[in-house]
């Protein structure tokens, strides 16, 4: 059968049946569970009046509701109607039945509109307020629910003593139903399909519930009157539970004691009074429960934002090291070309010298040797530069070792020298033999060094035409450390831009990228050093660094 | 009079003294320098020479090299080498006057031959400078009336217009050019006519 609207749009056709028959299923589906549940609960009737000593029907249908709308109402308005007539059998006339039927469905209509319109509940329950807002509203249901069957009762033919009676079990009993129910019904919902379940999680749950029916059995041996002094036990394990697995943890455990405690009381027989004194204390294992479990929960997540947040910044990170390395490398790479053609140039000349000495009738050997080895020479040297080019792009992990500072110095200077040489700076090294080695990347080391001989170079040639660089190391005691220096006779750092310059993305130049020195922060700060702005003073601009030594102990 | 010298003057040690070893292995006169500023204060400028220089260098770069030869009257070639050659860079090399620029690693057959066209044409500009001095002292030699019939012979005028011209004979323009011709020592009038474009007299 279709409606007219259906007929008047072709694509809702197919998919609109589909969806109706959905929502069909889950309202039966539903309906099942709450007459099953309502079959299963322990049934107490006070005069005529059937009176559950828990309701968890009310909390599936009520999660339900909560998850997909209050038009669901209808599979609670049925459910009552149903269980009322086929499973309690009452002896009610049918106007009150359809009465009770219609008035706990409207009301948990109600209830349902206040948490999702009025509260902004989030159906997955991930903050505290969501959990506290549900039972509210739970709450307001069972009270408001119970206050207007009163009020029919009473219309109908019940004295007020008996109302009163009967109104607090059943406050009680359906905001049990709910509290218990509705959350765990929620986050399996939400949770959908379930996740699997590993060999250890069965077996901690196994514990759980050993415990939990250990306490039980604990309050059934104390005998009906004094198990109340032991129901402060059940605080354990659903504590235990909250704590362990937050939200999800609290719900199954809370479930658990909730059936075992109706259990054991329907085993002993105990009266109306004695089952709602136990439900008023499971109302406070409950409502402990979940807000245990909701904050842990809320806890929790935002520990796992925080944690991938700072993955995601460490990428980041990563990712601005490797750029800012390519365009150090891009930067320097015609300054290269010229580092690597200078051998060849020279190994070209001495190798056409050497054919021509070697042809020639009356041939100088010894100058043509002379001239090969020279050559060899300046082959190696240009090899060694390929070499160190390839250490310094290859990205990866830190490759800890000892690291011999001369030669880490002399590498970097080896690296920046071209590129200071074609803009006519000067670069000097103070000789640092006799320096111990320190414990750390020598790539990432090197790279240091050449940032900042780069933005040297930068700051000079920025102004004016010749200048000069100077670097060096020497050794500091107490802590043992290594100190490095940049030192340039450029223009100067002002006052604002020193105070933000270890800031990412601050840079003063046209086309930097503002990475350089907060990459050499990391990196020193990862070998346990500290790197800082000595003097931002034109004419001797001072950035140094340090790196603890080799610590003999953990060598 | 000493014969022709290379400069090679590169701030790289192993590369001014690899193309020195080649260059005087291939039998020129080699001296080299570690900057154009130590070559600018060393330079003869009366030897002949030709150099060769690597672009960029601290201090005087090869390019600022050219142009300082140039302001000092200093007409060496200068042959510019560089690791890094780009067409801006060529450019600029080139309009300051360089003879040739070529990258590294150089390639010797073309760098001796930039080498031996460079001092060709040095010797060509001082042979055509030496005779250009000797055309002014001759024509300084001439009398007035010399130079005003050499001026009138070299704008294309026959002897009849000059005679008419200057209200003399015909025969006296003629005897008076044949003087002309032999102290300028031109062959014809078409030399003469040469003669007087170097001398700027006349615009071809």
């Amino acid at each position: 059968m279709r409606s007219p609207d259906e007929a008047s749009s072709a694509t809702a056709s197919t998919q609109l049946p589909q969806r109706v028959s959905r929502q069909f299923a889950a309202a039966l589906l539903f309906l099942a569970v709450y007459v099953a549940l309502e079959w299963l609960s322990f049934i107490h009737e006070y005069k005529g009046v059937p009176i559950t000593p828990w309701n968890p029907g009310l909390g599936a249908v009520f999660a339900l509701m909560i998850f997909a709308g209050p038009l669901y109402a209808v599979v609670l308005f049925a459910g009552v109607v149903i269980s009322e007539t086929l499973v309690l059998k009452t002896n009610l006339q049918w106007p009150i039945i359809l009465g009770v039927a219609a008035i706990i469905a409207a009301v948990y209509a109600g209830a349902t509109i206040l948490a999702r319109n009025r509260f902004r509940l989030d159906v997955s329950l991930v903050k505290l307020r969501d959990v506290v807002a549900l039972l509210g509203a739970g709450l307001f249901g069972a009270v408001f629910a119970t206050l207007m069957l009163s009020l029919m009762l009473v219309l109908d033919d019940l004295g007020w003593a008996d109302v009163i009676i009967a109104l607090v079990p059943l406050v009680v009993g359906d905001t049990i139903g709910i509290a218990v129910v509705t959350p765990l019904v929620l986050r399996i919902l939400h949770k959908h399909p379930l996740p699997a379940l590993s060999g250890l999680l069965v077996l901690e749950i196994s514990l759980y519930v050993a415990l939990i029916f250990g306490v039980l059995w604990i309050i059934a041996g104390a005998g009906a009157v004094n198990a109340v002094k032991f129901f402060y036990l059940l605080f354990l394990p659903v504590v235990l539970a909250a704590l362990r697995y937050g939200l999800d943890g609290a719900c199954v455990a809370l479930a658990i004691s909730q059936l075992g405690l109706v259990g054991v009381l329907q085993y002993f027989s105990a009266d109306a009074q004695t089952f709602t004194e136990f439900q008023i204390l499971m109302l406070v294992l409950t409502t402990t429960g979940l807000v245990v479990g909701a904050i842990v929960s809320e806890r929790e997540r935002s520990e796992e934002h925080a944690r991938e947040a700072e993955r995601r910044f460490k990428e980041k990170e990563a990712e601005a090291t490797q750029a800012s390395r390519f365009t150090l490398v891009s930067g320097m790479a015609s300054a290269l070309a010229h580092e690597i053609n200078q051998p060849m140039t020279a190994a070209r000349a001495l190798a056409r010298s050497a054919q021509e000495l070697i042809r020639r009738p009356d041939a100088d050997l010894a100058r043509a040797d002379a001239n090969i080895a020279n050559m060899i020479a300046q082959v190696d040297h240009a090899g060694g530069i390929v070499r160190r080019m390839r250490d310094f792009l290859r990205r990866g992990h830190p490759r800890v070792s000892t690291v011999d500072v001369p030669l880490v110095l002399d590498d970097a200077l080896m690296l920046a020298n071209a590129d200071a040489a074609a803009k006519g700076i000067r670069l000097s090294l103070a000789k640092s033999n006799g320096l111990p080695p320190v414990y750390g990347d020598r790539v990432q080391l090197q790279q240091v060094i050449l940032n900042l001989i780069r933005n040297s170079i930068d700051a000079i040639s920025a102004t004016k035409r010749d200048g000069a660089i100077f670097v060096g190391a020497r050794q500091l005691s107490a802590p043992d450390r290594v100190e490095f220096s940049v030192l340039d006779d450029g223009p100067g750092i002002d006052e604002d831009t020193a105070k933000r310059l270890f800031e990412p993305l601050m840079t003063s130049k046209h086309e930097g990228l503002g990475l350089g020195l907060p990459i050499c922060t990391s990196i020193v700060e990862a070998h346990g050093g500290k790197i800082w702005l000595h003097s931002r003073a034109p004419g001797a601009t001072e950035f140094r660094f340090t790196i603890p030594l080799e610590n003999p102990r953990s060598a | 009079m000493a014969g022709p010298v290379i400069y090679v003057i590169d701030d790289q040690q192993s590369v001014r003294d690899a193309l020195g070893e080649m260059l005087s292995v291939f039998g020129f006169e080699t001296e080299t320098f570690e900057s154009a500023d130590v070559f600018l204060k060393k330079v003869d400028p009366a030897r002949p020479a030709c150099i060769v220089a690597d672009v960029r260098m601290p201090g005087t770069d090869g390019i600022e090299l050219v142009k300082q030869l140039n302001s000092r009257s200093i007409s060496l070639p200068v042959i510019l080498i560089s690791g890094h050659a780009d067409i801006p860079m060529a450019v600029a090399a080139i309009k300051a006057g360089a003879e040739e620029f070529i990258e590294k690693p150089v390639d010797d057959t073309q760098l001796v031959a930039a080498i031996n066209r460079g001092l060709a044409q040095m010797h060509e500009n001082i042979n055509s400078s030496r005779s250009h001095d000797e055309l002014r002292e001759r024509f300084a030699r001439l009398t007035p009336r010399q130079t005003e019939i050499f001026q009138l012979v070299a704008e294309g005028f026959t002897s009849q217009n000059i005679a008419e011209k200057l209200g003399i004979s015909v025969r006296t323009v003629e005897s008076y050019r044949a003087e002309i011709m032999e102290k300028m020592q031109a062959q014809s009038v078409a030399v003469l006519v040469r003669q007087a474009i170097k001398l700027g007299r006349v615009i071809p």
